[in-house]
């Protein structure tokens, strides 16, 4: 498949009057809102590799590439692309970077928005645009790449992306620090936080997490270290002097990403992170069975997880309560919510700026239509 | 890679077309050449700060300067002389300049260039036309003097405008340290010093300068007169009237040669700054411009001349002082320690840092009593600095910041005053032999 | 009734002292940064508050009439310059509205200098890590509008990856709120389109940025070479190493010279043909084992000696140096010519050797100073413009090196922006589809384009104004010199 071919579908359906539903490998469909479209434009067969010099870190892959194919051609040469968005590997770039999707590395590496170097991606006009650049640093023309980041496929089609890369890290650990839920989590959490030992990830779980994790039923805290080793020897000795870590395997983290597998309600509700750190013990004490809820506290995040099994009036219940929850001035974000419960959350694009935007790429709403509402 | 050649600087009017060939401001060209409209200097400019145009910075005088010459404005448009005059001549630009615009320079060029399409306000021409004449000069500050040590300046210094502020000045300087007399003595192996009595040091700070004379000796200088020496000509040369200015200079320069001294000492900064580029201004003199610049070479702060001899500690003083840097001794002399060697030689002196020590009073030369509504507007972060420090004594080197920030400080009502480094080390030897 | 002419009625809003109409007031603000162009505004306007600013770009709108955002006139892109238009002055707009020191943010207005930001975090132990070389004099509102960057974008990312939100005043007169000051939102991302804009979307009427925790250690080093090349070589090989330096600048021997004879004078070695200033970042042990790899790196390379700063004071002395770097170009000839392409950093040292062709041949010198990290290039050609033939020889010289750059896969603006100055090489990075996409990005946040006309994309390659443009007859855009002189 080439751009030229996705870029005539789309002059096609244009034409027609077509919607499409834009996909990669169709692993994350349940995410986001009803799609009104009846066809599919999926970029499965679009992947590979189109350039990668190690010495320049960045590389420049087909939208339907996997993340798993980046992580193997990446390994070959000691780097990776640190971004792990929930759910698995095998979702494709074009997924990650359409929906802004990013995993516990982004305490320490960032959002998409700040991995994506450029990209060429096909407007709902049918016309093949390519915005940024293929180096690290680019203020050449107006922004679309960031535009197209997180845009769900509803400005275009994202068909190749150039990401940034970095050197994998000699050393790579990850600790697990139980809490004691007695009110001193917060001094550990703040003690942890100012210390600004710059971990990888730092993620904060309720029990029910935890005991999905295996690592027993109460509230822990994961950290993952790396550099060299001189540097994590040392992250771990300020870490030890504020609670007492347990080594894990790194690969807790792939578990930590399929939490949400069979998951129906996805939300994050975001804020400044001293508002969390004040209501940790309010948040990790919501130990509802069948919902989870963990923290990034670098980033000022909370991921609400509500399993199938709870049915559809606990996902109402979360969504509602966290609403009207207090002085809280962040955002709540949904991911994965019944079609029924979606009716009632307010869509992010609705105002005047974002539908202009929206005109001007794809006036024929014809790219994944009603999955921002 | 091909060997650099710095270029040599383009021949006075060198500009195609230059709209005012053969001006002092055509024979700066070169420096104008030097910017490059970076920006730099703007933050560091108190009028930009203040007024928020850059018509009123470093960068955007250049320009003017430069339109000056390109004659985009003519010399008698009514805004350029503004903002021309607004400019302090603190050159705190100068030390920030990567490519070294010789900013003081520029602005004297362009303050005489423009003088030749209109005269210098009345109230600063009376000013400066007392201070080249020392027949004129002595009876003033003698009344000066006479009506400081009254209490008419402090009655006064309540007036609002010119004449309160003026007043106030006057009172600031009734203000000094509590001293008992004593016998300055030392070896006198430094080697000989003539120091400037000046115009407004010897007429309102006369104390000032015998305390000059007296450290200078206790620190191993044989102090010897230099007769004949009259205002330095600064005042003029930063006006303008770069005539006066050379006129000045020319009999500076031969008094202290007379003198045979090895150094000449300094201790208003604004006095040394314009001292140290005789050589400058004397640079198209062909009888006198080899003897300037030799004459500038000897000239110092008197806080260096004290800073390389230690200074010798002196007795014990218990007090508070904060110090504010003169524009004309950081930026124009690029002395900025040798002050704190003077204080630290204080036993028992507690020094208060003074934040934005570095900036601009507004005092600079006649600036306050010409441009009163932009010179309190610079004043008046500097005095609510000087609250906060609390500290009692506010040490600075230089008469017109003595004055500037004296007069704010009688005028606030603030317990604080002004003081030269020099009357404090002074002090401080006086309590040696109690 | 009629109505006053705007500069009254802008005059009603901010002041009569902050509106300029004399021509001779208004020629300073012919020039930003790069004085080679020159474009005299009509009028300037400067509003000292929020409120006024929201009132001035009101009746510009009402009245249909353009202007241009202006912060604090320090821009290498001719970016804020204002042909016989409004200028809008946002630097009196400089207070610093909030610091959050607990979840390390501040709000700030757009008038507010870098520096003194920078300058109000520190005793929390803070900074905000862009920090563009003219960080003493440019505001915020300018590093925004320019997705300005500097040599510690190596490790820490530019403007865009430290600005959380914008509160933006859109050209018609509508406030938006773009991105979050509280937290991660859906939707666009507004604020990351605005970034970089030019100008051309609006202006910031408040900026809420990220500030970064000071690094417990930091370590600079200074690695001189007797070969460009073996620096060039060097630098990939630190990159390629994996380290991610905090910042790696270069600088040659010409420029070497020149900061050693302005008041920046730091010290670097004067007979070295190429230097490299590394500094490593972070937790103490960790930054020493790397330091020990960099150094190996460097000697191995064929450095000639590795020091490493003994304390802060050395290492300010060492960053004035090349943060000055620029402006103490103004010493060699009066006119300087400036450019900031980007190359993939396994290129540097094919682009260097290519450059010093490339000057052979045209009888020029060009200092490089840059940021060798990020393969983002600053090569200078100081001259003078007085000379036609020397001119000439020079402009062409640039206009290779900017095609060679391009060639190998760069962008030809790394931090400066496109502005007026590098519109003439849009064409050769973007295509026709692409460059009509920004514009009517453009025309989503400013339907009349009345936001710095004129700037950015050609309007040429915008296909709804072609009728329009063609119809004003504008300058045709070879009329512009397509590398100005900076006087």
């Amino acid at each position: 498949m080439t751009t030229e071919s996705i870029a005539r579908t789309i002059r096609d359906a244009s034409a027609a009057r077509t919607p499409l539903r834009v996909c990669g490998r169709s692993t994350w469909l349940d995410a986001g809102r009803p799609v009104r479209a009846k066809q599919t434009l999926s970029l499965q067969g679009d992947n590979g590799v189109v350039s990668y010099v190690p010495g320049d870190l960045t590389l420049t892959v087909r939208a339907g590439t996997s993340l798993a194919e980046i992580e193997r051609a990446t390994a070959e040469h000691d780097q990776w692309l640190p971004l792990d968005p929930y759910g698995s590997s095998d979702g494709t770039i074009g997924a990650t970077v359409s929906t802004a999707s990013a995993g516990p590395l982004a305490s320490g590496f960032g959002l998409p928005r700040d991995l994506v170097l450029g990209m060429e991606f096909v407007s709902g006009r049918g016309e093949v645009i390519r915005c940024g650049g293929k180096v690290v640093k680019n203020v050449a023309g107006f922004d679309l790449t960031r535009l197209l980041t997180g845009s769900w496929g509803t400005l275009g089609v994202i068909t190749e992306v150039t990401l940034r890369l970095y050197a994998r890290p000699k050393v790579d650990r990850t600790f697990v620090v139980k809490l004691s839920g007695n009110g001193r989590d917060a001094a550990f959490l703040g003690g942890f936080l100012a210390a600004r030992l710059g971990p990888f990830a730092f993620e904060v779980f309720s029990a029910t997490a935890v005991r999905l994790l295996g690592l027993g039923d109460r509230a822990v805290c994961l950290i993952r270290f790396g550099g060299n080793e001189a540097g994590v020897a040392g992250q771990l000795a300020a870490l030890t002097a504020l609670a007492t870590p347990e080594e894990v395997d790194a690969n807790l983290w792939t578990r930590v990403r399929q939490l949400e597998r069979d998951a129906d309600c996805v939300i994050r509700i975001s804020g400044p992170p001293s508002a969390f750190a004040d209501g940790l013990d309010d948040i990790l004490g919501d130990d509802i069975p069948s919902t989870m809820t963990w923290m990034s506290p670098v980033r000022g995040l909370v991921r609400l997880v509500v399993r199938k099994s709870s049915g559809p009036n606990a996902v109402s219940d979360v969504i509602i309560g966290n609403e009207s929850g207090g002085d809280h001035s962040g955002h709540v974000i949904c991911e994965k919510l019944p079609t029924e419960v979606w009716r009632q959350v307010p869509s992010a694009v609705s105002d005047p700026l974002s539908q202009r935007i929206k005109r001007v790429f794809d006036s024929n709403d014809l790219l994944n239509p009603g999955i921002l509402g | 890679m091909t060997a650099i050649n710095t270029r040599d600087p383009l021949p006075p009017d060198g500009m195609p077309g230059c709209a005012l060939p053969g001006t002092a401001l055509a024979g700066v060209l070169p420096g104008i050449n030097a910017c490059v409209h970076c920006g730099f200097c703007l933050q560091a400019c108190p009028t930009y700060l203040n007024l928020e145009d850059e018509n009123d910075s470093p960068r955007g005088r250049i320009f003017l300067m430069r339109s000056l010459l390109e004659g985009t404005i003519s010399p008698d448009d009514q805004s350029v002389h503004e903002h021309i005059d607004r400019c302090l001549g603190c050159r705190a630009c100068e030390p920030v300049c990567p490519s070294g615009v010789p900013y003081g320079q520029l602005l004297e060029a362009t303050r005489a260039t423009l003088l030749e399409s209109r005269r210098i306000p009345h109230v600063a021409r009376l000013i400066l036309a007392v201070f080249a004449r020392p027949w004129a000069l002595r009876p003033a500050m003698f009344f000066s003097r006479i009506l400081a040590a009254t209490p008419i300046p402090t009655l006064m210094s309540g007036m609002r405008g010119r004449i309160g502020f003026a007043m106030a000045m006057l009172a600031s300087t009734g203000r000094s340290i509590e001293r008992s007399p004593y016998r300055a003595s030392g070896t006198g192996e430094r080697g000989t010093v003539a120091s400037l009595r000046g115009c407004v040091m010897e007429g309102l700070f006369t104390q000032t300068n015998r305390a000059t004379e007296r450290v200078l000796t206790m620190n191993d200088y044989t102090v010897v007169e230099a007769r004949g020496q009259q205002c330095c000509g600064a005042l003029h040369a930063h006006a303008g009237d770069l005539e006066t200015a050379r006129k000045l200079a020319r009999r500076n320069i031969a008094a202290f040669d007379g003198s045979g001294a090895s150094f000449v000492a300094v201790n208003a900064a604004g006095c040394g700054a314009a001292m140290k580029e005789y050589g400058h201004l004397l640079r198209d003199d062909a009888e006198w411009h080899e003897r300037a610049e030799s004459f500038s070479a000897r000239v110092r702060d008197v806080s260096e001349l004290l800073a390389a001899a230690g200074p010798k500690p002196g007795g014990s003083m218990p007090i508070t002082v904060t110090y504010d840097a003169p524009c004309h001794l950081q930026h124009a002399q690029r002395i900025t320690q040798a002050p704190y060697a003077v204080l630290a030689a204080i036993p028992g002196l507690e020094l208060i840092p003074l934040h934005d020590s570095d900036q601009c009073c507004g005092s600079a030369g006649i600036y306050n009593l010409i441009e009163p509504e932009t010179s309190d507007a610079v004043l008046a972060p500097k005095l609510a600095n000087i609250r906060a420090a609390g500290a009692p004594f506010v040490a600075t080197g230089n008469p017109g910041c003595l004055m500037q920030i004296g007069a704010g400080l009688v005028r606030d009502g603030i317990g604080a005053r002004s003081i030269h480094p020099v009357d404090l080390l002074d002090a401080s030897y006086a309590a040696l032999g109690q | 009734m009629q109505k006053p002419p705007v500069a009254e009625r802008l005059a009603d809003i901010v002041g009569e002292k902050h509106v300029l109409s004399r021509q001779s007031e208004l020629l300073v603000y012919n020039s930003d940064g790069l004085p080679g162009y020159r474009r005299q505004p009509r009028l300037a306007v400067f509003p000292g508050t929020r409120e006024e600013t929201i009132k001035v770009v009101r009746v510009l709108a009402a009245d249909g009439l353009p202007f241009v955002p202006r912060g604090a006139g320090t821009g290498l892109s001719g970016g804020a310059l204002a042909d016989d238009v409004v200028l809008l002055g946002l630097h009196r707009l400089k207070k610093i509205i909030s610091l959050d020191v607990a979840n390390m943010r501040a709000t700030v207005e757009p008038g507010v200098v870098n520096l003194r930001l920078n300058r109000h975090v520190a005793p929390h132990g803070l900074l905000y890590a862009p920090d563009p070389s003219s960080e003493a004099a440019c505001t915020i509102g300018g590093n925004v509008a320019e997705n300005a960057g500097g040599p510690h974008c190596l490790k820490y990312g530019v403007t865009l990856n430290h600005v959380l939100a914008i509160t933006a005043l859109l050209p018609d007169g509508e406030v938006v709120e773009l991105g979050s000051a509280t937290g991660e939102r859906d939707g666009y991302d507004l604020r990351g389109a605005f970034i970089g804009s030019e100008g051309c979307f609006g202006v910031a009427l408040d900026v809420t940025v990220k500030l970064t925790p000071r690094p417990e250690t930091v370590r600079t080093l200074l690695a001189d070479f007797m070969s460009v090349d073996e620096a060039a070589r060097v630098t990939s090989a630190v990159i390629a190493s994996g380290i991610v330096p905090a910042a790696l600048e270069f600088m040659d021997g010409p420029t070497i010279r020149v900061v050693e004879d302005s008041v920046y004078a730091a010290g670097y070695p004067r007979d070295a043909e190429a230097i490299l200033l590394i500094e490593l970042d972070g937790l103490r042990a960790g930054v020493d084992a790397d330091l020990e790899t960099v150094r190996a790196i460097c000697l191995g390379g064929g450095a000639r000696a590795v020091k490493v700063a003994k304390d802060d004071a050395e290492r300010m002395k060492l960053w004035q140096g090349r943060k000055k770097a620029f402006g103490a170009m103004g010493r060699l000839a009066p006119h300087l010519i400036v450019q900031d392409a980007v190359i993939p950093r396994t290129q540097l040292p094919a682009i260097l050797k290519r450059i010093h062709a490339i000057s052979e041949k045209y009888g020029v010198v060009v200092c490089n100073v840059f940021h060798a990290g990020d393969g983002n290039l600053h090569p200078n050609i100081a001259y003078s413009a007085d000379d036609p033939a020397e001119s000439e020889r020079v402009h062409k010289a640039m206009t290779e090196i900017m095609t060679a750059c391009i060639e190998v896969g760069g962008s030809i603006t790394g931090e400066h922006g496109v502005g007026l100055d590098k519109m003439g090489y849009m064409e050769s990075i973007f295509t026709a589809n692409s460059l009509n996409a920004m514009c009517e990005l453009r025309g989503a946040f400013d339907p009349d384009r009345r936001s710095n006309p004129g700037k950015v994309v050609p309007i040429h390659s915008c296909r709804e104004w072609h009728g329009v443009a063609s119809a004003r007859a504008p300058r045709p855009l070879s009329a512009e010199p397509s590398h100005p002189a900076v006087a």
